[in-house]
């Protein structure tokens, strides 16, 4: 099973080899809890200076639907303008409490949506004060160096040149913010191990 | 004291006793039975009491963090109550907090947030205890117990989330001494009820408990952490348990005390009522063993009575039987008169109050009754005595006769009384002795009487009566009509008990011994036999005569074996003086009772021929009065063996011619009482002569006996004696001495020759 391992390893990092010689530098970060399992919805940012407008290619969309918010994890950049785009049939009253990140979208009905502007980067708790399970979060960052891991724990990032060190949060991690050193290599993997506390929901 | 005196010692004690200890023993059986009946009944009153409040409890400890969790959870979903929590705005929570606490009555509220920070209603912040803490980092929503500082709260929190988690709201009330007692109000017993660390009650969760004072139920409570467990107990005192039947004991108490008192008083008086009778006939029983006769006095009809009866009348039986017998122990049967066991008691009577110099004691004897008694029969003799005592009683006015024996009438003479004299006695045994008329015969009264004087007769070994009636003896014997106790005179009888069985220890151990008295030929001038005489040397009481002894051996028949002793004794001396040269036969003393013993002449003439003796029985001759036809035999067949026969003593006793006649004597002893007055008078002298003359004259030789002088040798010799015996020849000696006395006598007469 190791050799298998170490094979795949040897394999991805060759492969990124070539593809980082063909474009920027590329890390992957692989986030698990502290049992080894891949964790969903860390986010990673590195943190750069002197960037320009922040683009991500994922919709700043918050959707409510079959009494959720969707995604559970949404990164977002300061000053955003992200979307409550309302699919359900019932209505929802959609608040943050988030130092910094306060807002309420008092009922609004389906297919109604609203949008809220993000003014600080953090992390806003979003709730629905009529579904008090419906709980989703938005990482308001301030770096275009964000993204957050898939089912499998993953995420690549471009890293700017010089970075030393990256931010990796998650929403059930204790505490929420963890610093990891990057590598001298951009081309090596960076693993990272999250303290998380049991899903309450 | 001593139990098993108590118990032994009177009946009534003893009924007592045992009744009181029978009801005690019931009482305190139905007592004790009452009293665990109601201890258990109580108890288990207490206990399904306990387990009712237990389990209101539990229902009201339940309602209570309902109703706190109720109120937790609405305002832990308040939107703006979240807001303010998530938003940690302090004042706003704190006037939410206030706000609630308002709404709820004795309830505290409190908000803390996920850090531990605390805030209270007055918006001031704090830090929670770290255990409390812990509970709410573990717990999704913590109830019960929290002890802090001594002090207990029931408490709830509830998360508060917004929507991630924010914080807690937290719900209290502390358990104090108001909240205890309104749970005790719930109970329908006065239970005490308290909150303790489980530990403390570790074995008796959920069930009774028993302590020495109380009883108990206690249930676990559920912590609000997970360690600090506690407990609701609820005790209640068993004393209180009891309470209510504390009157109905005390009076089982009182009764039973009043009960045992009333049993021990009335038991005491049955008691008494059966046991005082007993005790009467009891002490009537003792009183009449120590010789008192005291009726018993008891009334009642029942048995006690009756038995009282039987005794009383049985008391009476008793005292005329035993005065009849009294009367009889002092009654002569024949004549009613006193016998001598009552003069014997009436002279102790009288010695003790008089002292033993102030009475005589008379004998009235009545001669000859045997011959009367046999003529006219007994109860005539009784009757003459009876007659006899009559005119004692008359002469010597208030004397009383007792009869002592048969013959014998005794008098106890008081010597103030004129009558213990001798004259007075003789005067009345001659006024007495008049014929008596018995039924048609009349009787001669012959009497005699004797006297006896206490003090004078004090030494010897007999009583006063028996010292009188010995002097009747010696009346009797002397012909006189009164004799006077002589203790010289008695000497003394006793020492002649045991004389008779000394003299056959003395035949063998060489205390008897025959001396010898040599007869002395007046014509020959030479010793021609001896007389063997009889001499006892006691090893205690010396020289003992042979009068002395020979009559006791002859009343005893022990005559025959003394007898036989001194023929063989003489037949063996005899032997010994032969072998010095001298042929002499020796004379022998034979007891006029052995010639009527034919046996005795047998084996003496066996004896004398078998030996080839030279002997000579020595008679008197009264000796054959009793049978003389047998006795002259004996002597013929004496003579015809060789056996001289000598009249002994001749003149002494009553002399019977006809006697003498008869006996083939060939020898004639004058008594020495002749001879020693021979020397002093004629009539004297004319009757020995004459007896020798007479002796002569048919056919026997003459002894003299008791020559004591020359002179008296000398006129026996003139007269025509032939042979001499007495101290002047010689006094009777031991055998060796006379073998010298021969040896000089023959030499004395080689020398005359």
């Amino acid at each position: 099973m190791i050799l298998i391992f170490r094979t795949l390893t040897f394999i991805t990092l060759f492969f990124s080899l070539l593809t980082g010689a063909a474009a920027a530098e590329k890390t992957t970060f692989m986030v698990s809890d502290s049992s080894g399992k891949p964790l969903k919805d860390a986010v990673v940012t590195v943190a750069a200076t002197g960037a320009g407008p922040i683009r991500f290619d994922w919709p700043l969309e918050m959707t409510q639907v079959d009494l959720t918010f969707d995604p559970y994890v949404l990164v977002v950049p300061v000053g955003a303008d992200v979307k409550f785009p309302n699919l359900d049939k019932v209505r929802h009253h959609v608040y943050s409490f988030s130092k910094g990140n306060k807002f309420e979208l008092k009922l609004f009905g389906k297919d109604e949506s609203r949008s809220v502007k993000l003014e600080k980067a953090g992390v806003a708790a979003i709730g629905c004060n009529i579904h008090d399970m419906m709980v989703a979060y938005i990482r308001v960052v301030d770096t275009p160096y964000a993204a957050k891991t898939g089912a499998d724990g993953k995420v690549t990032l471009d890293l700017p040149a010089g970075a030393a060190s990256a931010t990796v949060w998650h929403p059930d991690a204790m505490p929420g913010e963890t610093k990891v050193a990057l590598p001298a290599s951009r081309s090596a993997p960076v693993a990272v191990t999250l303290k998380v506390k049991q899903h309450e929901h | 004291m001593n139990i098993k005196r108590l118990y032994h010692g009177s009946l009534r004690r003893k009924l007592t006793l045992i009744y009181s200890a029978l009801f005690g023993f019931i009482i305190l059986m139905v007592a004790g039975a009452v009293y665990f009946s109601i201890k258990i009944n109580a108890e288990r009153a207490v206990e399904r009491e306990l387990q009712a409040s237990v389990a209101a409890f539990e229902r009201l400890w339940t309602l209570s963090a309902e109703h706190m969790g109720d109120n937790a959870d609405v305002l832990a979903a308040d939107f703006g109550f979240r807001e303010a929590v998530a938003s940690e705005d302090t004042e706003t929570i704190g006037s939410a907090v206030a706000n609630a606490m308002a709404r709820l009555d004795g309830i505290n509220v409190g908000v803390s947030f996920p850090d531990g920070r605390f805030v209270s209603a007055d918006g001031t912040e704090s830090q929670l205890p770290e255990d409390v803490y812990t509970a709410l980092t573990e717990k999704e929503r913590p109830s019960g117990v929290i002890h802090l500082d001594d002090k207990y709260y029931q408490s709830v929190a509830v998360p508060i989330r917004a929507p991630r988690l924010v914080g807690w709201a937290f719900f209290w009330t502390e358990l104090d001494s108001e909240r205890m007692t309104s749970l005790e109000q719930l109970s329908a017993i006065p239970v005490t009820t308290t909150i303790q660390p489980a530990e403390d009650m570790a074995d008796t969760d959920g069930s009774i408990f028993r302590t020495r004072e109380a009883l108990g139920a206690s249930k676990a409570i559920q912590s609000f952490g997970n360690d600090d467990q506690v407990k609701l107990v609820i005790t209640y005192p068993l004393d209180a348990a009891m309470a209510p039947y504390r009157p109905m004991l005390l009076a089982i108490l009182l009764f039973s005390v009043f009960g045992a008192a009333l049993l021990v008083v009335s038991g005491g008086i049955v008691a008494r009522s059966l046991t005082r009778p007993i005790g009467a006939l009891d002490e009537a029983v003792q009183a009449l063993a120590s010789g008192n006769r005291t009726p018993v006095s008891v009334t009642t009809d029942d048995e006690f009575g009756r038995l009282a009866g039987s005794f009383n009348s049985m008391l009476g039986d008793l005292e005329a039987r035993e005065a009849a017998i009294v009367q009889m122990s002092r009654e002569d049967s024949e004549t009613n008169l006193a016998n001598r066991r009552a003069m014997d008691n009436d002279l102790k009577a009288y010695l003790s109050g008089h002292g033993s110099d102030s009475v005589r004691i008379a004998v009235i004897r009545v001669k000859r009754f045997g011959s009367m008694r046999a003529a006219i029969g007994h109860s005539a003799a009784a009757q003459a005595v009876e007659v006899l005592a009559a005119r004692i009683a008359e002469f010597n006015e208030g004397a009383v006769p007792y009869r002592i024996s048969p013959t014998d009438i005794g008098l106890i003479l008081p010597v103030a009384s004129t009558f213990a004299r001798i004259e007075s006695l003789r005067r009345l045994v001659i006024a007495c002795s008049q014929p008596a008329t018995i039924g048609d015969s009349s009787v001669d009264l012959m009497l005699c009487c004797g006297l006896a004087d206490p003090e004078d007769g004090r030494g010897a070994p007999i009583g006063p009566v028996d010292q009188a009636v010995v002097a009747a003896d010696f009346a009797e014997k002397r012909q006189e009509p009164v004799a006077k106790f002589d203790l010289t005179d008695y000497g003394n009888p006793a020492l002649t008990l045991s004389l008779m069985s000394e003299m056959l220890t003395a035949m063998t151990d060489g205390g008897l011994a025959l001396h010898y008295q040599p007869k002395f030929s007046l014509s020959e001038d030479r010793v021609t036999g001896f007389e063997a005489l009889i001499r006892w040397d006691h090893p205690t009481r010396g020289k003992v005569f042979p009068d002395n002894f020979i009559p006791v051996a002859e009343e005893t028949g022990h005559i025959r074996q003394l007898t036989e002793w001194v023929v063989e004794q003489a037949i063996a001396d005899q032997r010994t003086i032969r072998a010095k040269g001298y042929d002499l036969p020796i004379s022998v003393n034979v007891s006029g009772r052995q010639l009527n013993d034919e046996s005795f002449a047998l084996w003496a003439i066996g004896k004398v021929k078998s030996s080839g003796a030279k002997l000579c029985f020595e008679i008197t001759e009264t000796a054959v009065i009793n049978d003389p036809e047998k006795a002259l035999r004996i002597i013929n067949l004496f003579r015809s063996s060789g056996i001289g026969i000598s009249i002994d003593d001749y003149g002494a006793g009553l002399s019977s011619l006809s006697y003498l006649k008869q006996i083939p004597a060939n020898e004639l002893k004058i008594d020495k009482s002749f001879i020693l007055t021979l020397t002093e008078g004629r009539s004297d002298q004319l009757m020995i002569q004459s007896t020798i003359d007479l002796a002569h004259a048919m056919g026997m030789s003459v002894v003299a006996e008791g020559v004591e002088t020359e002179h008296a040798m000398a006129l026996l010799k003139v007269m025509g004696a032939d042979s001499a015996q007495g101290y002047f020849i010689s006094r009777p000696q031991p055998l060796d001495m006379m073998l010298d006395f021969l040896a000089g006598d023959s030499e004395a007469e080689r020398e005359s020759a």
